[in-house]
Order: structure tokens, then C-alpha cells, then sequence
């Protein structure tokens, strides 16, 4: 049974999109068929963290008005096997996003993929109530600092009541909490809310930490998901989120402050 | 002789706090609104029986839309409402709704009374509605709330209200008795209505945006800064908010040493 998965924060620039990327490519890399969708029509930005920019023909919009097929629109990832793109247009505006077009859209692609990653614009107006409102689940981004945990807060609110689920009262969507952009150094010095603050006040399933990290800037330059290269932090970091959202254990990481040397200590003394 | 100089008994004059609730009507035809408002509401089953309504136009979307007063009142009497106030509309709507034995009614009785529904429309209320469970052998005025209130909830409850999680920063607690927050307090929390001035707040953490007993409030800059974190009761002393320091249990003093 295939699962729709809103990726959602409220405030914009937490890493709404990267997290799309990275967990559609770690959810393909396990061997799941699944594509991500970008909803942020009008300011798109999924293709060029997907590095499909160049190959968009047909997008989410046309196929909701039935000006193109949803095979025209998908593109198909060049490195991974199960990975699809269905990109936003850039030039309509949100109220084109229709919530029947949108639901026949998803009820298309649940035939077809075992995941189905939508990628949130920021804010809680019409293109993010499209993406999340035919949510199984939800992953909510968060950066450890209070104006984002307050919107994150506000999102949370929302998925309990203006979902489909919520609206026709079946089993709530499940929420789980992404932390991204996370430096333990600044926790630990009071600069950055820790993660167990977030977690207290969200009040909802933690999948982890994504640590702040020179590798998702230049996975986004060079539009490649940060989950293709395991080796950085944030790559692991997102794997072990997509193994925790599937059921397994694993324990955590990059929650620690790296312990200063002597000369480190003396010299920024 | 003077009536007034002997003691009244031919009438007395006392007042009761009611539940009034408001049906804010935002668009569409009589006919939508009946059926939204039959499938909303359900079978009657006496829930609402006795409550008093106002009808609510002033976020009427088309401010000249039609409403078949007769018909709406109609149906709400079958659920046992007593529609006895209007708010807002044009002066048709007003006349219409004259007739019909409904008075124009100030905004105070609406903005503070409980939402039924947003009738005929998909929710455009900012608010947020949380299914909430009537105390068990209580006051049916009552309401607990197991979940954390995420902040742009709002909680209404016309008696006491119990919140067994927090209400968070950008979240709205209301009761017409008293608040109790087994858990921080990181929102607003307005307890006794206009009016209740025994109603109280506890909480196990107060980080509040702001307090209100009766109508007299305090805002987070307002208050002790010592009180903060504290496990705390809040009522109201000679028309003062008084914030008192509750037993040992503060979650400070809780928390063993490291």
C-alpha cells in the first residue's frame, strides 16, 4: 500500500526541499519505488536540487489539467533506479493547484509507487495545504530555533485538522520530526535550542538530527540529493532518518559537540 | 405606599452565566446551509437542547446573500437551539431576522461565545476545533484535552477545562471556570470568561504569552521573572492577577542533581 509523505515546516529556508530530496533518494536507495513532487508552484526549486532542471517538459500542473499525461511529466532520475520527479510549474501561481486535481494526481501515482515524497512550498496558505492534505504521513522539518519550532508547531496543529484524514476522521496522519541545520557546539553554548527542547515541545515522533554541513550546499550546487553521497554527515545523517521513518533502529548521531583539543581550547580561549 | 421603600416582592432581579452559541454563516444559499448544517449537527439528540444562539452574518462572504430566516431558525429549533440574537448583516437581514423574534446583538456576545460550525463552507476560521471528551461524571460544560494545543488552537470550554499535555506558544486556552495545564504553559490562557472571578489557572510550567482571570490579564513581560518554570497558581485577589509558587513540585526543584 503506497504512502504519501508531506514534507512540511511552515517557515520557509529550513530545509524543507532538501529533506524532500535526500528522503526520496534514501527511501530509492533502499529499493522502494518512489518519486518526489514538488508543490511549490511558482518558486520550484525540487529540479534543480534534483539536477533535472534541464529535462522538465511537462510538470504537476498540467497534468492536474489534464494538458499533458502523467508519463510526460515524470522524469526519470539518471543515477537511481527507483527514483522519479514530478516537478512544479514556475509559471502559474498556487491557485491552480485544485485539491480533486490533486487527489487524482496522487490517486494516479499510488498506483504506481510505493512512496510519493511531496515537497511543501513554505507557509500555510493553498500550496501547503495541497500537498499535505492527502498525507499518510508527515515529516516535519524543523531548525532548532524558536520562530521555526513555533511554525513547525502551528503545521502540526493543521495536519490533526485540515488533512483529509483528519476531515473524514480516519486514522490521524502520522507526524515525525526532522531536526536539520543542527550544531551541537551552538546548543551546548545556549546559541540553538537542543533537540530534546524541540522534541518536548512538538511533542511527536523524533527520526533525528540532520547536522548543519558544508555537504548539502554542495549537493544543492551541484544538484545531486545529499543521501547519494553516504559518505558526508548529512548523507548518513538522512539515511539513518529514512531506516528510523522505516521501522528500524538506529542510534544517534551528530548530537554530541565535538570534544575540543588542548590547542583549541588555548587558542580560542 | 412607595414601592421602593418596602421590600420587593414582585420580582428579583439575578443573573446566570448562559452558554450562547454562535452560528457564523459565511456563504452559500439556505438550501446549502440547511444540508451542511443537518449533516454537521447530525441527528438531534438533545446535546444542544436549551442553548442559546446568535446568528452570526458579520463574515458573510457576499454581504448581500439571502438568508431564508424562517427555514435556518426552523432547524435549529429542531435541535432543541434557542436562536434569540443576530450580528452583523444588512438591513434586510436585520428586518428579516426581526421577524422572526431575534434582537441585534453587540459583538461582545459573539466573539466570546463557542463556535457551532462554520456553516456552507469549507473551514476559513483561523481557529482549529479539537474533538474534546465532556469530563466523565461531570458538568457537561466541562472539557479535557489529552494533546499537546499547537500553537493557532484555540480550546473553549464554557466550565473548567483540563489540558493533560501544553499549550504551546501561538495556542489559546478559554474557559468560563477554571484552567488546569498538566503540563507548561507556553501559550495564552484566559480562565473565567468576563465574569467568573473565582474561576483559577494552575500549570506545572508558566512561560505564558498571557494570563487572564475575569478579564484582568497580565502579559509574559508583566509578571515575576522568578515565576517562570515554576509550577504555579494564578487567581484573582482584589481585582489583582495573583501568581503564587505551588508546593515543591516545580520541575527546577524536581530534577535531581547532576
Amino acid at each position: 500500500m503506497a504512502r504519501v509523505i508531506a514534507v512540511t515546516s511552515g517557515k520557509g529556508g529550513v530545509g524543507k526541499t532538501t529533506t524532500s530530496a535526500a528522503f526520496a533518494a534514501g527511501l530509492a536507495k533502499r529499493g522502494f519505488k518512489t518519486v518526489v513532487v514538488d508543490f511549490d508552484v511558482g518558486l520550484r526549486n525540487l529540479d534543480l536540487i534534483m539536477g533535472c532542471e534541464r529535462r522538465v517538459v511537462y510538470d504537476l500542473l498540467n497534468v492536474i489539467h489534464n494538458e499533458g499525461s502523467l508519463n510526460q511529466a515524470l522524469i526519470k532520475d539518471k543515477r537511481l533506479e527507483n527514483l522519479y520527479i514530478l516537478p512544479a510549474s514556475q509559471t502559474r501561481d498556487k491557485d491552480a493547484l485544485t485539491l480533486e486535481g490533486v487527489e487524482r494526481v496522487l490517486g494516479e501515482l499510488r498506483e504506481r509507487f510505493e512512496y510519493i515524497v511531496c515537497d511543501s512550498p513554505a507557509g500555510i496558505e493553498k500550496g501547503a495545504i495541497a500537498a499535505m492534505y492527502y498525507a499518510d504521513d508527515a515529516l516535519v522539518v524543523t531548525n532548532p530555533e524558536v520562530s521555526s519550532v513555533r511554525d513547525s508547531d502551528r503545521i502540526v496543529g493543521m495536519l490533526g485538522s485540515k488533512t483529509y484524514r483528519a476531515e473524514k476522521e480516519l486514522e490521524p496522519v502520522k507526524e515525525y520530526l526532522v531536526i536539520t541545520r543542527y550544531d551541537p557546539n551552538r546548543v551546548e553554548i545556549g546559541e540553538m535550542l537542543s533537540a530534546a527542547d524541540v522534541q518536548e515541545i512538538l511533542s511527536i515522533p523524533f527520526l533525528g538530527v540532520v547536522p548543519e554541513s558544508q555537504a548539502v550546499l554542495e549537493a544543492s550546487n551541484s544538484g545531486i540529493p545529499v543521501t547519494m553521497d553516504e559518505e558526508s554527515d548529512a548523507g548518513s545523517a538522512y539515511m539513518d532518518v529514512v531506516a528510523r521513518y522505516l521501522g528500524e533502529e538506529r542510534p544517534h548521531r551528530f548530537m554530541q559537540a565535538a570534544k575540543k583539543g588542548f590547542f583549541s581550547r588555548l587558542f580560542r580561549g | 405606599m412607595v414601592a421602593y421603600m418596602t421590600p420587593n416582592t414582585t420580582f428579583e432581579l439575578k443573573a446566570r452565566s448562559h452558554k450562547v452559541l454562535s452560528l457564523r454563516i459565511l456563504k452559500g444559499d439556505t438550501t446549502t446551509i440547511l444540508s451542511r448544517l443537518r449533516a454537521h449537527l447530525g441527528e438531534p439528540n438533545g446535546l444542544f437542547r436549551d442553548s442559546l444562539l446568535v446568528i452570526d452574518l458579520s463574515n458573510l462572504e457576499d454581504p448581500h446573500t439571502a438568508i431564508n430566516f424562517p427555514a435556518v431558525c426552523g432547524l435549529l429549533k429542531e435541535y432543541g437551539l434557542i436562536p434569540f440574537g443576530l450580528h452583523g448583516g444588512n438591513s434586510k437581514h436585520v428586518l428579516d431576522a426581526t421577524e422572526m423574534g431575534l434582537q441585534p446583538v453587540p459583538a461582545s456576545l459573539v466573539s466570546a461565545t463557542q463556535g457551532v460550525a462554520p456553516a456552507a463552507a469549507e473551514p476559513v476560521t483561523e481557529t482549529q476545533t479539537i474533538a474534546a471528551t465532556p469530563a466523565a461524571g461531570g458538568n457537561e460544560d466541562n472539557k479535557t484535552i489529552s494533546k499537546t494545543v499547537h500553537s493557532g488552537q484555540r480550546i473553549v470550554a464554557a466550565g473548567d477545562l483540563t489540558i493533560l499535555a501544553s499549550v504551546n506558544s501561538g495556542a489559546e486556552v478559554i474557559a468560563g471556570g477554571s484552567i488546569h495545564i498538566y503540563g507548561a504553559l507556553r501559550g495564552r490562557a484566559l480562565a473565567g470568561g468576563s465574569d467568573n472571578t473565582e474561576a483559577s489557572i494552575f500549570c506545572l510550567d508558566l512561560e505564558p504569552e498571557l494570563i487572564a482571570v475575569a478579564g484582568e490579564y497580565l502579559v509574559y513581560d508583566e509578571i515575576d521573572g522568578n515565576l517562570f518554570g515554576k509550577t504555579t497558581t494564578i487567581t484573582l485577589q482584589d481585582g489583582k492577577l495573583n501568581i503564587v509558587k505551588l508546593g515543591i513540585l516545580s520541575p527546577d526543584e524536581k530534577q535531581s542533581p547532576e
